[in-house]
């Protein structure tokens, strides 16, 4: 499976640290406006690096800046999350990576997937554990919603679209 | 998602009266009770195209919906319910909705008096506020500062709620008696509260968080009704108040994920079908909905827990600023409503007593006067219901009217409700100082993140005035005073 990194987020799908894409790009995400809350749509050729990419976009949220640029103690984690659908399995994969975010301000900057097709979604994380919780400027994300949530799988192509409670 | 929104609601509300607009059953075929949205003209225009009011709809269709499926003036879009939306369900053939809740369980809002004048403290308000910053954990995550991985053990939090805290020297027995549910909402199950919402919410008791929440030192502006406001020990224009808004931190946040995961699952089995994921319920006496609601009350506790010991800090912030031997800092507690909530009650519909479970998603509790369960130094004049406004403009102080009971399972709004999503609002003042521009008209302000307190300026919210008017009109609350912040303390 090929293994997305951050660059390819943000480098090579032309995306700038605030999340906004600048061209049709390969694999990134943009922020959706929610009167209430903050959503994102993100894409890549396969579900896992769409899965990533939109992994990057949350953390950009919480952030307030591309998760690159997190800097703190080197950390990797696996997180595997099960679901019946693709919508419960992107639902439970970012809300795992929010609870890893919660407890260790562990920030996740690449992902290498074992599986990303329901029941099972499983990926190597790596990134870094915030040394300074002062250098987070981003929104509180409380919990990943139902709400508006789409996957659309084509065979070289992954949609998302993700509501955030902030 | 049920259906698209219609460009010109209109068109298919029912105006009943110039608050009053009823969503027909026959507007979606699943509806099982009309729906009921209280606004006026110019708030019904405003909402043209928008889902909230067919998120009424939605909700319409839980199974044992009673009355009306309710919206409140500060009704927006949500998840699944809107924000301002109150379901009450038959508890013996009735679903429990964690989306009827919302993920910050017993988010609420909780008011405290001084015996200071704003004269007595102007200038020594920045200094007040910066105490409050350093002593109240704002902003994201673990509460600024807290070493992660420190475990506290929340059993009796999750249990007993803000009695806990206060036996455990934050506050006195004084306070818990102006709590709504005295503080400890019945039927908390700490053990169905997993240990990952434990974790995640455990070292943030104390703390603001980040978003909406706020502490505000206020000045009381105006007094509306004087016999109400000597009730709630709101004396005259100028005295000093406080108020926190804030809820269950990341503990409620990791219960609601998980019961909304467990319920898409139990609804299969339940054969329940809904226009929408996001409403996932379970019937009230199943397993599963007996299993949230002693989690959710757990939560809701911790939240009582979390805004009695953020009082503490309060108190002792303002003791360390003033001199602890000067009578004038004793603070009060006038009340502490929860606005993010399901709660078993009693309620009368169509002639008959019922037991019914009431979901308040960005709703408060309105008690009328004579209500037991108003409390006793209340009792004559009403449960105070806590409405806060923007961190630019005023917050209100509304206390329950008898229609209430008749008419919204003793409901009302809880806040202004956003006009304008985040980024919207930080596009609109890029490169304004609001420190700065706040600071001009006499509002302190001591924020976590820049760009967050953008996105809580006043221009992102509608003006509370307007909401609460609605709801004064419409009988189901009144206007007893206003305040207007003079600091201002955000995550």
């Amino acid at each position: 499976m090929r293994k997305p990194t951050c660059k390819d987020a943000c480098t090579r799908t032309g995306m700038n640290p605030k999340g906004s894409a600048r061209e049709a790009s390969d694999a990134g995400y943009v922020f959706l406006e929610h009167t209430a809350d903050v959503g994102l749509s993100a894409w890549g050729p396969t579900p896992a690096a769409a899965f990533a990419a939109a992994a990057r976009g949350m953390y950009a949220i919480t952030l307030g800046r591309d998760p690159a640029e997190a800097s703190g103690t080197k950390a990797t984690c696996t997180v595997s999350v099960s679901g019946a659908t693709w919508a419960d399995l992107l639902v439970n994969w970012l809300a795992e990576l929010l609870f890893h975010f919660s407890v260790e301000g562990l920030v996740g900057q690449e992902f290498d997937f074992s599986a990303c097709a329901p029941p099972r979604c499983s990926a190597q994380v790596t990134g870094c554990i915030l040394d300074d919780e002062d250098e987070v400027d981003g929104g509180e994300i409380k919990a990943v919603t139902y709400h508006r949530l789409a996957v659309e799988v084509q065979p070289d192509r992954t949609t998302l679209r993700v509501i955030f409670d902030i | 998602m049920g259906k698209n929104a219609p460009q010109d609601w209109r068109s298919v509300l029912r105006q009943q009266d110039a608050v009053r607009w009823e969503l027909p059953m026959d507007y979606m075929p699943d509806m099982r009770v009309p729906g009921m949205i209280f606004a006026d003209e110019a708030m019904i225009d405003s909402m043209a195209g928008d889902m909230a009011i067919q998120q009424v709809a939605n909700m319409a269709t839980l199974p044992g919906i009673v009355g009306h499926a309710l919206a409140m003036p500060d009704i927006h879009w949500g998840y699944g319910f809107p924000i301002g939306g109150v379901a009450a369900m038959r508890v013996e053939d009735g679903v429990v909705s964690p989306g009827g809740v919302g993920f910050d369980i017993n988010c609420g809002v909780r008011l405290l008096r001084t015996n200071l004048h704003e004269r007595a403290v102007k200038n020594r308000l920045p200094e007040i506020v910066n105490q409050l910053f350093r002593d109240v954990p704002t902003g994201l995550g673990r509460g600024r500062k807290r070493k992660r991985g420190s475990t506290i053990n929340v059993e009796g939090a999750l249990a007993q709620g803000a009695k806990w805290a206060v036996e455990n020297g934050h506050g006195s027995q004084e306070d818990l008696a102006a709590i709504e549910s005295g503080g400890c909402l019945p039927g908390a199950e700490p053990t169905k509260v997993s240990d990952r919402a434990r974790q995640r919410g455990a070292p943030q008791l104390g703390s603001l968080g980040s978003g909406n929440h706020f502490l505000e030192v206020q000045a009381v502006e105006t007094i509306a009704d004087e016999n109400a406001a000597r009730a709630f020990g709101i004396t005259e224009p100028g005295q000093v108040m406080l108020s926190i808004h804030t809820g269950s931190r990341g503990l409620g946040h990791q219960v609601c994920q998980e019961y909304l995961g467990a319920m898409q699952r139990a609804m299969e089995r339940y054969r329940i079908t809904l226009p929408d994921r996001q409403l996932a319920c379970a019937p009230i006496q199943s397993e599963e909905g007996q299993a949230y609601l002693g989690a959710m009350a757990a939560a809701a506790n911790f939240a009582f827990a979390n805004r009695q010991a953020i009082t503490e800090r309060t108190r002792r912030a303002f003791q360390h600023v003033l001199g602890r031997s000067e009578p004038a800092t004793e603070i009060g507690v006038v009340y502490d409503v929860a606005h993010n909530i399901a709660k078993m009650e009693r309620h009368r519909v169509d002639g008959k007593e019922m037991d019914l479970c009431v979901h308040r998603k960005g709703a408060t509790r309105a008690l009328p006067a004579g209500h037991p369960e108003v409390p006793a130094k209340y009792r004559a004049v009403g449960q105070p219901v806590l409405i806060p406004g923007d961190m630019g403009r005023y917050s209100y102080i509304l206390v329950g009217e008898e229609r209430a009971q008749r008419e919204t399972f003793a409901s009302t709004c809880h806040g202004a409700g956003r006009v304008l999503s985040r980024g919207a609002a930080k596009k609109k003042l890029a490169g304004v100082d609001l420190v700065k521009a706040l600071g001009s008209r006499g509002i302190v302000v001591r924020a976590q993140s820049k760009a967050g307190l953008l996105e809580e300026a006043s221009d992102a919210y509608k003006d509370v005035r307007e909401v609460v008017n609605v709801v004064e009109q419409a009988g189901i609350a009144r206007v007893v005073a206003r305040v207007r912040p003079i600091g201002v303390i955000k995550g």
